[in-house]
């Protein structure tokens, strides 16, 4: 906190586990110190800054404007780094010692995995014992922390890293919360490369002077080690490759070596990355051409090699898949194809594995897309009637959705229809869902075209009906709706027909021995089938009570 | 088909738009229906067969797919699908584009439904910008007409901006 003389602080658990959930491994390598500082939504009195991260999540740091942009910046770079890190991060500004982008990373070592230190003055002496607990670390998670450093430390390499055993006196002080002793802390120093320069950008510049990239190797963007590094080119270039690129940022100019690492007799080039930490030099951010002219102006296109390559396969007497692989993988700058001019067969064929949601998008990207022929399977929302292939499945009057299932497709899309809430679905026909809700309201309802239309409420003293059905759709004139119900020892039923505005029914009296069972009436020829319990059928002709 | 039969090793010789040749088994061959019928017509008596549509990397990647189901035929359906889903993932929208034309002009009906199957798997689930990024397809919609074929489409754009 600003108020803090030690000047450092820990991060709070809850802190610590907002960061680490970040998912910041995308836009982190692409991201500049400046864009972090563009980030910085608002600096308040104390000096803590409040950071709009991936546009959603606020953060703050303290320690004031110049501080953060750094801090910020090493916590994501170190946490990318190590997808693994599972642990706590701290930071501070060192006493006295002001931040530059020459900011240093410490590893705090998970429990003990690296050796106390013994008050032992003597650096050096500890150098094989990090190297070899950092070899033999293998899973084991590191704690990160960014501190402030002093060049004057004697430095120690670990893994590729230099490190240095810090003293960081500050944070013993430090009361409440703390987290580590101080004797567990060592300084990582990204000398190797800065940290910040160790990203796929800058992979895919230095490949590009010499082909064009096909990949950046994933161990390199996960490395420890800020030395080598290693990607995947296609070139035409015959010779093998051995030259040196020369990096710049700020004051610092790192020399790169890149080789390739065994013969192309695949047709790829490995390139191996060495750096080498040269002198200052120029500020700014730039790849500059290989200082060997021999390489420059030799960036070649990616038909060449294929070229090349093709012709391997085709003096075999077949196609090899290892050579089919390749190919595949040099693909990367093939020119760009305009999907709109594909043929509209094509077109018509890719669109016959999509529908609804899929299909309407589909329609939407340009006119020629729009122009396809519909589907096999009509979309309902464009084609409602004759849909009765669509499989439709309502969880009842508690959830709303409406889950709709064609045999020819595996998914399933869903509606919302806020209108059925507390609704029962007794029976759907042509499109149209007949519902009910509460003992008296019935209504159709088209969950297509959301169309709804109510019926005249049911007599007062009537119970629910046990099964109802309707004829044809409501929009028919000659639509009829008849439900049947038990009542004591009667049968009751009712019907309404399109245009009356109440309902009639009638009964049968228990001598009738007819009990109905919960099976849909059937319309049949202008009568209405009941199936009976027993395997009885009551036939009903409803203009006898209307 | 009796005569393919019969010429079982009998070579063919391919010639891509780029002037690559690819020399090809005839029962590797067959799997295309355009060289079926070519050979069935004697059309065959040319040394090579050229195929101005397909450039040569593509071709390649097509003859791939023919050996293997030509060499598996009916065996193997297991391996076969698995080839086929392994045969297309991580190819590039500019490879799929060549491959899906080859396929149809060649008429491989096996290789053309699972690359349209491909593509229509990318499309799925992502809103129509995107779509249009990925198939670099330009907006030739005025933004009138584009909210036209929305609300057309009106089910298509819940949960989707």
């Amino acid at each position: 906190m600003h108020s803090n003389n030690k000047g450092c602080r820990y991060c709070t658990k809850a802190e610590i586990d907002q960061l680490l959930s970040l998912n910041i491994n995308t836009f982190c390598y692409t991201v500049t110190l400046e864009e972090i500082g563009m980030m910085i939504s608002e600096i308040d009195s104390d000096g803590n800054a409040h950071i709009d991260l991936n546009g959603k999540t606020e953060y703050f740091l303290g320690y004031g404007r110049s501080w953060l942009k750094v801090n910020l910046y090493f916590i994501l770079t170190v946490l990318v780094r190590r997808a693994s890190v599972l642990g706590a991060l701290l930071y501070s500004k060192a006493e006295g010692n002001g931040l530059s982008e020459d900011l240093y990373l410490a590893l705090l070592p998970n429990q003990n995995t690296l050796p106390r230190n013994e008050e032992d003055d003597d650096v050096y002496e500890e150098v094989d014992d990090v190297e070899s607990e950092e070899q033999n670390r293998g899973g084991n998670q590191l704690l990160v922390a960014l501190v402030g450093f002093s060049s004057r430390l004697p430095r120690v390499r670990l893994a590729g890293c230099y490190v240095v055993r810090y003293e960081v006196s500050g944070f013993n002080q430090v009361s409440g919360n703390r987290l580590f002793h101080h004797q567990d802390m060592f300084g990582l120093d990204a000398l190797g490369c800065l940290s910040i320069l160790w990203s796929e950008k800058t992979f895919l510049s230095i490949g590009g002077l010499w082909g064009d990239v096909i990949s950046v190797d994933d161990n390199t963007l996960k490395s420890l080690s800020f030395e080598e590094g290693r990607l995947f080119i296609a070139t035409d270039i015959m010779d093998r490759v051995d030259g040196e690129v020369e990096l710049k940022f700020r004051e610092r100019s790192i020399k790169i070596r890149v080789a390739e690492e065994i013969p192309s007799n695949v047709g790829m080039m490995t390139f191996e990355i060495e750096i080498v930490i040269l002198k200052e030099a120029d500020s700014g951010f730039v790849v500059e051409a290989p200082l060997d002219e021999a390489y420059s102006g030799r960036k070649k296109t990616a038909s060449v090699v294929e070229t090349r390559k093709t012709l391997g396969v085709a003096r075999g007497t077949r196609p090899d898949q290892e050579a089919i692989d390749e190919l595949e993988e040099t693909s990367m700058d093939e020119p760009i194809r305009d999907w709109s001019t594909l043929p509209i067969e094509l077109l018509s064929l890719i669109s016959s594995s999509l529908f609804l949601d899929d299909f309407g998008r589909f329609c939407c990207v340009c006119k020629k897309w729009k122009l396809v022929p519909s589907l096999p399977v009509p979309c309902p929302t464009q084609c409602p009637i004759p849909q009765s292939q669509w499989l439709m499945l309502y969880r009842g009057c508690s959830k709303m959705e409406l889950n709709f299932f064609h045999p020819l497709y595996k998914d399933t899309y869903r509606m919302d229809i806020p209108e059925l809430s507390g609704a029962l679905l007794r029976c759907s026909k042509d499109g149209w869902l007949l519902m009910s809700r509460g003992k008296h309201s019935v209504f159709f309802f088209n969950p297509f075209t959301k169309a709804k239309i109510d019926l005249p409420d049911l007599p007062d003293h009537h119970y629910n009906f046990n099964a109802i059905s309707f004829s044809c759709a409501p929009t028919s004139s000659e639509c009829m709706v008849f439900g049947i119900y038990a009542f004591f020892d009667h049968v009751r039923f009712l019907a309404i027909s399109r245009g009356e505005e109440k309902w009639t029914g009638d009964h049968i009296k228990g001598e009738h021995d007819f009990h109905h069972s919960h099976t849909n009436p059937v319309f049949y020829n202008e009568l209405v089938y009941c199936l009976g319990e027993d395997g009885t059928l009551g036939v009903f002709n409803p203009k006898d009570f209307s | 088909m009796a005569s393919s039969i019969e010429n079982n090793n009998e070579k063919l010789t391919l010639k891509s738009s780029d002037g690559e040749e690819f020399l090809v088994e005839k029962h590797v061959a067959l799997q295309s229906t355009l060289l079926q019928n070519m050979l069935d017509s004697d059309c065959s008596s040319a040394d090579v067969i050229p195929l101005p549509k397909i450039d040569a990397r593509t071709l390649a990647l097509v003859l791939g797919y023919c050996k293997k189901h030509a060499d598996a035929s009916s065996s193997k359906q297991g391996e076969l699908n698995s080839f086929d889903s392994e045969f297309l993932k991580d190819m590039d929208m500019g490879a799929l584009f060549n491959l899906v034309l080859a396929a149809n002009f060649m008429e491989i009906k096996g290789l053309l439904d699972i690359a349209a199957q491909k593509i229509a798997d990318t499309i799925k689930d992502k809103p129509h910008q995107e779509v249009r990024e990925i198939f670099h397809v330009e907006n030739d919609y005025t933004p009138e007409e584009e909210a036209a074929v929305r609300e057309e489409n009106r089910w298509a754009f819940e949960g989707f901006p």
